[in-house]
């Protein structure tokens, strides 16, 4: 199979991960900026062209033009300065001795998870292993300073319809250059959808 | 709301935690659906 993907283009749900894969690629290439944590503790790393808010509310909030949340899934993030794994489950305290400390979201936000300006150099998505939380689709991003992530689904997609209608995406990728997102999850299913409604 | 809407909505309800205007739901300050419903219109009209 040889051909391209329209990243101005819509695509519906799907559960291919070569194309999910396909749509990673525009992150390739740009700078970090910052981590943030949204409401509920969910991480959102800032890549891309920085630029203010329109909401007069959130206009002191510089975000990326490239956006990665990782929703409610569990995540990994290997810092680039010092031998740090920083990581949020939805599981308690993990049943370590040594090694392992808590942390709140204003200190993970002060420190230096990468390296602002470090480029994003390989992205990709892949079905989470074999005795994960929950099936569905893993992104993993390495950064040119050595930092990297890692998220992982831990929610189950809904039995029924009224339920399914509810559910928090996996993971989510805004590309606000295309005015598209990708949302992932919960499940092994994805889509690439408009970010922005038109009018 | 679109789904940026619905991004900036999580930035705007974190940015009222920080900032003292916090819910009632439990001790992290987060809000009811009431007073999620409450915010939602304060974030959508300063759009």
């Amino acid at each position: 199979m040889l051909g391209t993907l329209d990243v101005r283009g819509v695509q519906q749900e799907s559960s291919d991960a070569a194309a999910l894969r396909g749509y990673l690629q525009p992150l390739v290439g740009e700078p970090f900026l910052q981590a943030r944590f949204s409401y509920g503790d969910e991480l959102t790393l800032h890549f891309g062209q920085p630029r203010k808010p329109q909401s007069r509310e959130l206009v002191t909030l510089e975000e990326g033009s490239f956006i990665v949340a990782a929703r409610g899934s569990a995540w990994y993030f290997k810092t680039a300065n010092g031998p740090t794994i920083i990581m949020a489950t939805n599981a308690g305290r993990p049943p370590v001795v040594n090694g392992f400390a808590q942390l709140t979201t204003e200190v993970v936000e002060s420190s230096q998870l990468a390296q602002r300006g470090a480029r994003i150099i390989a992205a990709d998505a892949g079905m989470a292993p074999t005795g994960a939380t929950a099936a569905g689709f893993t992104c993993a991003l390495l950064l040119s300073d050595g930092s990297s992530l890692l998220i992982l689904p831990e929610t189950e997609s809904a039995l029924d319809a009224e339920q399914a209608a509810l559910e928090v995406a996996d993971w989510e990728i805004f590309m606000t250059p295309h005015d598209r997102y990708l949302r992932v999850g919960p499940g092994p299913k994805w889509s690439y959808l408009p970010s922005r409604a038109m009018g | 709301m679109d789904a940026d809407q619905r991004r900036r909505f999580g930035d705007y309800l974190e940015a009222c935690k920080r900032s003292g205007d916090r819910g009632t739901l439990n001790e992290r300050g987060d809000f009811t659906r009431d007073e999620m419903m409450e915010k939602a219109r304060e974030y959508l009209g300063s759009v």
